[in-house]
């Protein structure tokens, strides 16, 4: 009975951090930029499959001096973005990084980067470990989100 | 009242025929019926423009339009091919402005696109007819140079334009549009972030602050407004 109990707790053990590790990233995208500006924004959708909220605490490009979390929030015809410490994905849920709203802000580029070109992100969670984005680089446009376009 | 006035001076007329030469009856009756008149068309033109400023703008224009355009005055900007920018260059043609900042990562970038969708879905003015303009002020003039504003709006539009001036000269134009703009640390020296108005201002061929939009803005709708704020304007 011990015995298994114990099975029972190590295997929920291990589900639980192999479900922890394993966001699921759609259409990272960071649109150009005019060829003098030295900030990028970026884009993506996040799924959090697990059944536990995972944060995101860092993000890094070794193709960018720094990344920073951002929210933008437009109150009363004003302008302001938040810096945020941590992404949050909820527990088998999402987090939509959009114009408006959350997104990165990518300083610096190493080398000028232009559509077509891919951008390796690092995502650390929360735990300790950490995660690979690949985002392109796409045409300015509105549009940074193609998996929406019923809305 | 005006047919009570009338009864009036009728009453006035035969008094004073009884005891004044008719001459004089004449030019007095002239004075009264001119003054009247002259007040008749006053009063009318006092109610009438009262209208207009309260409630007979159309509906689709009261959230936008101001009745009372402010006059834009004393600037001295510089725009992004180096030439001064002043009132002057507001006459004649439709001018939208946005304020902003090159190194901003979201807003900027997705109202500069709408306005460019603006732009390519405006329906052509005739050939006689001045184009409307698009004027990205920047409120970082410490990081944004003349040739960074030259690049960063020729990259959404050939046509747009962006103007720029050192503080001082920069908050007379700001402030008399009714918008604000303010600095937050960053991680560096280079990296602060800049909170700023995030509204579209017009301003109209007399060089008159006449309308606001306030964000989320969608190509369509301010294209269509915009037209009826045109005709409107035009009369």
């Amino acid at each position: 009975m011990k015995k298994i109990l114990c099975i029972m707790v190590l295997l929920s053990l291990s589900l639980g951090v192999q479900a922890d590790a394993a966001l699921v990233v759609h259409h990272a995208v960071v649109p150009e930029k005019p060829p003098s500006v030295m900030v990028m924004g970026g884009f993506m959708s996040i799924e959090n499959p697990s059944e536990k909220e995972i944060r995101i605490v860092n993000i890094s490009s070794i193709q960018f001096g720094h990344i920073e979390m951002h929210q933008t929030m437009i109150k009363d015809n004003l302008a302001k973005m938040i810096k945020q410490e941590a992404l949050i994905v909820p527990a088998k849920g999402k987090l939509e990084l959009k114009r408006g709203s959350y997104h990165l802000m990518l300083f610096n580029p190493k080398v000028k980067l232009k559509t077509g070109d891919t951008i390796e992100l690092v995502l650390t969670l929360h735990n300790g470990t950490s995660q690979k984005v690949l985002a392109k680089v796409m045409p300015a446009m509105l549009d940074v989100d193609h998996s929406h376009h019923h809305h | 009242m005006i047919f009570i006035a009338k009864k009036t001076i009728i009453r006035t007329m035969q008094t004073l025929e009884s005891k004044k030469p008719p001459r004089l009856l004449l030019v007095v009756i002239s004075v009264v019926m001119l003054l009247l008149g002259l007040a008749t068309v006053l009063l009318w033109n006092k109610y009438a423009s009262r209208q207009l400023t309260e409630a007979d703008l159309p509906p689709e224009l009261a959230m936008n339009y101001l009745p009372d355009g402010k006059p834009v005055r004393g600037l001295q900007m510089t725009d992004h091919n180096n030439q001064p920018f002043t009132e002057a260059r507001f006459q004649q043609h439709w001018s939208f402005l946005f304020f902003g900042f090159t190194n901003c990562p979201d807003v900027c970038p997705t109202t500069m696109l709408v306005m460019k969708q603006v732009w390519q879905k405006l329906p052509p003015v005739a050939p006689t007819e001045p184009k409307p303009q698009l004027i990205f002020v920047s409120v970082d003039p410490d990081r944004d140079s003349v040739a960074k504003l030259k690049d960063y709006v020729a990259f959404y539009h050939p046509e747009f334009i962006a103007v720029r001036g050192e503080h001082d000269k920069l908050d007379v134009l700001v402030k008399q549009l009714g918008a604000l703009y303010g600095y937050e640390d960053g991680p560096d020296k280079n990296n602060y972030t800049v909170n700023h108005s995030a509204q579209l201002v017009l301003v109209d061929p007399q060089g008159n602050l006449r309308a606001v939009f306030s964000p989320p803005f969608v190509a369509d709708e301010l294209i269509k407004t915009f037209t009826h704020i045109r005709q409107f304007h035009k009369g």
